[in-house]
């Protein structure tokens, strides 16, 4: 996988830069993303975002792999209370989340790696806001550390030198033991 | 966890004797289709507590004595019941049960994570855990699971993490407290620290307490309209 | 062995500004399945379309990313085009690098990085892309339409006139809406009644609509293709198959003192009552909380039919030997339709005067809104037409006239243009001059839109023929001495303060969305913008469609609209609605669930999530027909793809197309 070395190469050469992951819902949160593009409104780069049809389809699996893959925080978004385009997926998911952050405050994660929104297709600058917002907390926390170094313990040897290199970008690689789906499908 | 086996149910109607805490258990998998209450012959004794000492469950314990036919709708009535406890239920007010958990809480979070992750290292995914809970019946558990494999199998940190957490996520609002994977497991990791975080999260957010009422909705697969929001930006 | 062709557009200057396409498919280029990268400067454009077309042909691709705009503007363009070459449209997805990337980052560097990171997750996410063949589900083909103003008629006319049953719903006892209450309708002057009557006959009398007036949509399930309505009809206490409309029982009812919402306040109407002469149907309703004899028996908590009080209409009600006017009929009724697809048109809304007390609004009755001054220029109105100001029935000799009056103004919540008010304030000097012929008319203004064929023509009209003078500049107060309305204000342009003694003074008020229109959306589960105008799909590409497929909008539920562009999109929308119903059956989107029936142990936490009650429970039988056990299934046809049941699912015995486990898997792995 060459594009992979030439990315490490990169991140090793970069400043540390946060990774964050957003799992939003295609009708309100992906729309206000949308929005916020066409109203050319600027936010952090640092957000890559997974497209599911509803806030209801994210499963806490997702949040867990996604800090697998090294990211430093993790944004799950959708449509407000009462406009799930589903009726109420996400009051359901509201439930899911209300306990699953809890559960990760519990052992020790710190929430503001792990945040929750409501926005509406509407809502363009209010997606760029919290974009800004959650990038910002996971600047002031830095590098998921805790998280990184679990999983170096775990095999992934690369991530004990690029924490300490100060790069935090993941490769396109399960972590060892774990199928590396990706590949497999080859 | 028998109970669900297809040779135990081919044999039609099973008696079952039950503590409280047992009821709690099989008022759960009533809840969720697992065993029909028609089927089951169920003998409640009294129970004043268990192990020597006694085991900190049966210490905060609210039903010693299970309840017995008449009993009103939201309780599982036996057809039995055999005897009456010597000792007081405890009261919906008394927390002395979450005392584990708020020292837990009282730390600081990079204490909270280095606790959990020596807890945690310790792992040897065994399975214990899940074999000998009464709410795990699934045929084919998250971790048995490949393509994708969410969760990795093999014993390290990050994959030990991961199961447990998903663990305590999937009996959230659903495990009676009855301990039985802490007792289980060789490794002495403090299983039951997470699933009363659960509870008590469960019990503060939806107002449910898994086990007790076999007709209630349980609270993961409910909602509602006004339940909090304030986490949400 | 994956084969993946990505294509990476510019956009013109729109992505390539700020994103390097040829180095994001540079990057692509290498990533492991893909055989095929380009960069192009337009990809929706035929010959970018013809790429995708060539490579699949050329390069035997088995699946296509195009890294464009967002997948809601371009992946159907795409999906044709792949599907064209022979390849599963669902192996063909997007990759958002506008809208997600280069329009909202300004580093060239880091919004390429971003670009490639979301080519590979698409990429990754179409390898594990299977293909899914449109689900077909047999089309309703009558159409509901919600709201019974001139949007409504219009929609329900074309629909109707196309062949198509329409059930119109409208909250009012009459259809007409607020088109109505109009005098007389700029650019042109003629009558709002006379033209909008027949139309509200013909929908009366038209075979193929169906009029629920008084009525207010309930509940909607299903959809699109199926849906099921539920509408609540409103009790009347009149029998509309005995009435004739004669209106003895509005002549004999005591209570006359009920300000009427027609008039907007100016006058008062009876409990028992027809909005208005021409009203269609001409049935008069009860109002309940005004009559005398509901009043009596809310009281004593018994029927109204028990209830002796007044009766007076009752008594007036010439049909023999049953009365029309029948106190049994006291309850709200309920009814249940099916159709295929539903316009809403229901409209907006204007705020109640008091809102604007820096003006005087709510204190002082010669300041009134647009509306009422619609209701005093009306030869159907209070005063026949006649110029009388509220207070004193005296004719105002000197009337100021404030636009944008809450619009474009933040502050008070409505950031936007009301886009009619401009036009209508000329049309109100013309007719206040028309009726008052040494009358002033001063119209304070921030500038005036007249965009719209003959609009700047008929302004113009105003100020050079009338003679109504524009002062360009906010009024600061208005307060009263003697039986004047003082109003102080600037004329930006000469610089300096005006103060005007009028007589009556005539407020522009902002247009604002239906109360209920939030309730009524979520019912519909369609979207709704922050000042709760319903949203399109797409604001330039697709304006009268929502984001729920078969839901389409017209008229100023959308946004304020004028007339003609509210019939123009009360017919787009009947024309979206008549396209629908050009089949029997229809292509639903096949992105649904599937249970692994192996794996599920039937717990019901997927069956008990399910908004739509998809998941059915499901008997196992060996060959004996003896039960081995349940799972749960899905309904496909009802299944609408949310995935809630997917996540739910302790032993992912659920999975949902489009979205499966192993595909977000790899799309959160590929990051």
């Amino acid at each position: 996988m060459e594009h992979k070395e030439q990315k490490d190469q990169v991140s090793a050469q970069r400043v540390w830069q946060p990774k964050v992951i957003a799992f939003v819902c295609n009708w309100c949160t992906y729309a206000g993303a949308d929005l916020a593009g066409t109203s050319r409104i600027k936010y952090d780069a640092n957000i890559r975002v997974i497209r599911l049809p509803c806030t209801g389809r994210i499963d806490p699996l997702f949040v867990i792999k996604a800090f697998e893959q090294g990211a430093d925080g993790v944004l799950v978004s959708g449509c407000h209370p009462g406009d799930c385009h589903y009726n109420t997926g996400n009051y359901h998911a509201r439930r899911r989340w209300t306990l699953f952050r809890e559960l990760l405050e519990f052992v020790g994660i710190d929430l503001r790696r792990v945040q929750f929104a409501w926005v509406s297709a509407a809502e363009g600058a209010k997606w760029a806001e919290v974009v800004n917002e959650m990038v910002q907390h996971v600047r002031e926390l830095g590098p998921f550390e805790g998280y990184h170094v679990m999983l170096a313990r775990s095999g992934r040897d690369a991530w004990l030198e690029k924490a300490a290199a100060g790069g935090g970008n993941g490769s396109g690689k399960g972590v060892a033991g774990g199928t590396p789906a990706v590949q497999k499908a080859e | 966890m028998y109970l669900k086996r297809d040779e135990v149910l081919k044999r039609g109607k099973v008696g079952l004797v039950v503590k409280g805490c047992d009821a709690r258990a099989v008022t759960g998998l009533i809840q969720e289709s697992q065993v029909a209450r028609e089927r089951l012959v169920l003998i409640g004794m009294a129970c004043d507590g268990v192990g020597e000492p006694l085991l900190d469950m049966c210490k905060h314990c609210d039903v010693h004595t299970p309840a017995g036919p008449g009993a009103d709708a939201h309780r599982l009535a036996c057809d039995y019941v055999s005897g009456k406890a010597t000792v007081a239920d405890a009261k919906p007010e008394d927390e002395g049960w979450l005392d584990d958990v708020r020292k837990i809480e009282a730390l600081m979070p990079p204490e909270r994570w280095a606790f959990w992750q020596e807890k945690l290292s310790r792992c040897i995914r065994c399975y214990a855990c899940r074999q000998v809970c009464p709410l795990c019946y699934c045929k084919r558990c998250l971790v048995e699971k490949n393509e994708p494999q969410w969760i990795s199998s093999s014993a390290h940190e990050a994959g030990n993490f991961a199961w447990n957490i998903i663990r305590a996520m999937h009996l959230a609002g659903r495990c009676i407290g009855c301990g039985a994977c802490e007792r289980a497991c060789p490794q002495d990791i403090p299983l039951t620290l997470l699933n009363k975080k659960m509870a008590e999260s469960v019990a503060r957010h939806f107002k449910y307490r898994a086990g007790y009422d076999p007709t209630a909705a349980p609270a993961v697969k409910a909602f509602d309209k006004a339940d909090e929001n304030d986490f949400f930006r | 062995m994956a084969r993946i062709g990505v294509f990476v557009c510019h956009c013109g200057e729109n992505i390539g500004r700020t994103v390097d396409a040829a180095a994001v498919a540079a990057a692509a280029s290498k990533f492991s399945g893909v055989v095929h990268a380009v960069d192009y400067k337009y990809m929706c454009s035929d010959p970018g379309q013809n790429l995708i077309r060539q490579a699949i042909k050329e390069k035997r691709l088995t699946g296509v990313v195009v890294a464009a705009c967002s997948p809601r503007m371009h992946e159907p363009t795409f999906r044709r085009a792949t599907a064209e070459s022979g390849v599963n449209p669902f192996l063909c997805e997007m990759a958002n690098v506008r809208e997600h990337c280069s329009w909202v980052h300004e580093n060239r560097e880091e919004a390429t990085a971003k670009a490639i990171d979301l080519v590979r997750v698409i990429v990754e996410k179409v390898k594990r892309n299977q293909p899914l063949v449109p689900i077909k589900v047999p089309v309703t083909r009558r159409a509901l339409v919600i709201g019974g103003g001139i949007a409504g008629i219009q929609a329900a006319l074309d629909i109707a006139n196309g062949g198509h049953e329409v059930i119109l719903v409208e909250k009012d006892p009459s259809i007409g809406g607020h088109m109505a209450q109009l005098s007389e309708t700029f650019p042109t002057l003629d009558c709002s009644q006379c033209i909008l009557t027949p139309r509200m006959v013909e929908v009366a009398q038209h075979p193929k609509i169906k009029l629920y007036v008084y009525s207010e949509v309930e509940e909607v399930k299903g959809f699109i293709g199926n849906f099921e309505v539920k509408i609540r009809r409103k009790a009347t206490s009149v029998n509309n198959a005995l009435c004739t409309g004669c209106g003895a029982c509005q002549a004999a009812c005591v209570v006359k003192k009920v300000p009427s919402e027609f008039n907007r306040g100016l006058g008062s109407r009876t409990a028992i009552y027809s909005p208005f002469l021409q009203a269609v149907p001409n049935k008069p309703v009860i109002d309940q909380e005004n009559c005398l004899r509901y009043k009596a028996a809310q009281k004593k908590g018994i029927p109204p039919v028990e209830s002796t009080v007044c009766g007076k209409c009752l008594q007036a009600c010439p049909i023999a030997p049953q009365k029309a006017v029948d106190f049994s009929l006291w309850q709200d009724t309920f009814v249940t339709e099916k159709v295929g697809a539903i316009v809403v048109a229901t409209g907006f809304d204007l705020p109640p005067l008091s809102t604007y007390g820096e003006y005087g609004a709510g204190k002082y009755a010669d300041v009134i809104d647009g509306m009422q001054f619609e209701r005093l220029a009306s030869a159907s109105g209070p005063t026949q037409g006649a110029m009388k100001r509220p207070s004193d029935g005296k004719e105002p000799k000197e009337v100021v006239f404030i636009q944008c009056v809450g619009s474009r103004d933040n502050a008070r919540g409505c950031a936007y243009c009301s886009k009619i008010c401009c036009m209508y304030t000329a049309k109100h000097t013309m007719l206040y001059k028309h009726k008052v012929h040494d009358g002033k008319a001063s119209v304070f203004y921030m500038d005036v839109r007249a965009a719209g064929k003959d609009y700047d023509e008929f302004w113009r009209r105003a100020v050079e023929e009338d003679g109504a003078q524009y002062l360009r500049g906010r009024v600061s107060k208005v307060y009263k001495r003697g039986d004047k309305l003082i109003v102080k204000g600037v004329d930006t342009l000469s610089g300096e303060l005006v103060e005007i003694k009028a007589d009556m003074v005539v407020l522009a008020t902002a247009i604002v969305a239906q109360r209920g229109a939030e309730r009524l959306a979520q019912r519909l589960s369609i979207a709704y913008d922050m000042n709760k105008f319903l949203s399109e799909a797409h604001p330039k590409l697709r304006p009268v469609e929502t984001n729920t497929a078969g839901i389409f909008l017209a008229g100023a539920c959308q946004a304020p609209k004028d007339i003609p562009d509210t019939v123009a999109q009360a017919s787009g929308a009947a024309s979206k609605v008549q396209g629908l119903f050009s089949s029997q059956e229809l292509a639903r989107d096949p992105t649904v669930a599937h249970v692994n029936e192996a794996a599920c142990v039937a717990c019901w936490y997927c069956a008990d999530c399910c908004p739509y009650g998809a998941i059915e429970k499901k008997e196992i039988r060996d060959k004996k027909g003896n039960l081995i056990k349940m799972v749960a299934s899905v309904n496909e046809g009802v299944c609408q793809g949310c995935g809630l049941c997917a996540a739910t699912c302790r032993s992912k015995s659920v999975e949902l197309d489009g979205f499966k486990d192993e595909q977000v898997y790899a799309e959160i792995v590929a990051l």
